[in-house]
């Protein structure tokens, strides 16, 4: 049965069953006012009931014009009484179907977009009434959809992209590898020079690839967060200067984060974070010696680490994508040495299962700044 | 002797290369990028040019495109495009 039926019925209903209702209420107290007056009344006057009736006939052409009236005045009133009621009871019946059912159709319209595939009309249902919780939660639902086939499709994307950057960073060292391998058995190298250049090249080729697994390895674990975190408060100016300890020797890194700045986090994805950073500065310096600041700076129950470079920097729309996997700025680029383009996707993956975030933007140096936010070691939950 | 111009920016990749080469009695000459590798070859006096596709700054595409335009009064001076994808990759489209 649909809501108009139900609320008919319901409607005639509440006509009916009050005049029925009252019918028998009247039939009652007739009966009862009779049974007093023949029991109590009338025999104080000497009279039956019965001779009481013969009496009134005596006397019921004296009344019969009045007591015509009477009855088309009852009949009219009676009618137009009903008809009042009738009529309200259409009226209220059909508004309030109507405020039912338009809501109603402005649901089902926005779910059977959403069953079309088009998350981007929202109900935006204006009413302020039972139905808009309802409208809401579908509105609500669609938007949550959306994201959630939104990240579904940059993971797609990324996977893809992971696997043709791999495919293609690989193909580089094992060509190197093939070639070279092939050189040495065909007598190519003409002295035990040219012989030990080849297999040294060999060699370095295939730690190249080696780093390149652990890396994708590394990687893969931290994008499934099934990388086990020992999280606990470390002295980040400690971990960050026994990474750049070892860079001495590449570049000038001016650490200018506090002694005392403690933030939350796995020793191991700290240092993974500042060596990948500082990586990337070295890989893409421009013409001189590389230059980097790493400062800190903190922001609530946050730490937010700035590495700044000189190197030439990155065009601020290509900024957001820096932490894309296999992402270059340089689609010429192809060697897949030391790990590149997994290297700030590893940065970002590991800041984030840390509970932080990481950002790409000008720095002040002239080159690109990666910050990195952390919580403090004092902030954790 | 002929003269060959590797454009290749992997270094070992043209290095191994320009051995066969030498092996074979040719001559052989490396340019890292694209360029550079255009240069070079517009400076004459090669037999063949093995170019790599994928180059920094100017890639084999845009070189081999212009080497073309430059070189129209000797079509046919051959020319080999070369990936890592593989050797002959694309030949017939460029």
């Amino acid at each position: 049965m649909t809501v108009k039926q139900r609320l008919t019925r319901s409607n005639i209903c509440m006509f009916l069953v009050p005049l029925l209702i009252a019918a028998a209420l009247l039939m009652l107290g007739a009966g009862v006012a009779l049974y007093i007056l023949e029991v109590k009344y009338l025999p104080q006057i000497g009279l039956s009931l019965q001779e009481m009736h013969i009496t009134l006939e005596q006397y019921e052409s004296m009344f019969t014009s009045f007591e015509a009236f009477v009855w088309i005045y009852l009949g009219a009133v009676g009618m137009a009484l009903l008809l009042t009621i009738c009529f309200t009871n259409f009226y209220l019946t059909r508004s309030l179907f109507r405020h039912i059912s338009e809501p109603l159709d402005e649901l089902v319209a926005g779910v059977e977009r959403i069953q079309r595939g088009d998350l981007d009309s929202p109900i935006a249902y204006a009413g302020s009434d039972e139905f808009k919780a309802a409208c809401d939660a579908v509105d609500l639902m669609s938007a949550k959809l959306k994201a959630a086939l939104e990240a579904e499709q940059r993971r797609t994307q990324s996977r893809k992209e992971l696997i043709a950057g791999m495919s293609h960073d690989l193909k580089s060292p094992l060509t190197s590898i093939r070639a070279y391998s092939e050189a040495i058995r065909d007598g190519v190298a003409a002295s035990p020079e040219m012989r030990q250049r080849y297999i040294e090249t060999v060699c370095r080729r295939e730690l190249e690839i080696e780093d390149m697994v652990n890396r994708l390895f590394e990687f893969s674990k931290l994008d499934l967060s099934e990388l086990p975190l020992d999280m606990q408060a470390l002295d980040a100016a400690a971990e960050i200067s026994a990474v750049t300890a070892d860079y001495a020797d590449r570049a000038d890194i001016d650490m200018r984060v506090p002694s005392g700045c403690t933030v939350y986090a796995d020793r191991s994805q700290l240092r993974r974070i500042a060596k990948n950073i500082i990586d990337n500065s070295i890989k893409y310096a421009g013409p001189g010696r590389v230059r980097a600041v790493i400062s800190a700076a903190e922001r609530g129950d946050k730490v937010e680490f700035s590495f700044d470079d000189n190197g030439p920097g990155v065009p601020d729309e290509q900024l957001p994508r820096l932490f894309d996997v296999f992402y270059r700025t340089d689609p010429a680029r192809k060697r897949g040495a030391d790990g590149s383009g997994l290297g700030l996707a590893i940065v970002s993956r590991a800041a984030e299962q840390m509970g932080g975030k990481a950002e790409a933007c000008r720095g002040t140096l002239g080159g690109l700044c990666i910050k990195v936010t952390l919580t403090k070691g004092d902030g954790r939950a | 002797m002929s003269r060959i111009l590797i454009i290749e920016d992997d270094r070992e990749i043209a290095e191994i290369e320009r051995d066969y080469l030498e092996l074979d009695g040719m001559e052989a000459d490396i340019s890292g990028d694209g360029v550079s590798g255009l240069e070079k070859a517009l400076s004459g006096g090669y037999d063949l040019i093995l170019l790599d596709l994928m180059l920094p700054g100017l890639d084999g595409f845009s070189v081999c495109r212009r080497l073309r335009e430059k070189i129209e009064e000797d079509p046919a001076k051959p020319q080999l495009i070369q990936t890592v994808w593989g050797v002959g990759y694309r030949l017939n489209t460029v």
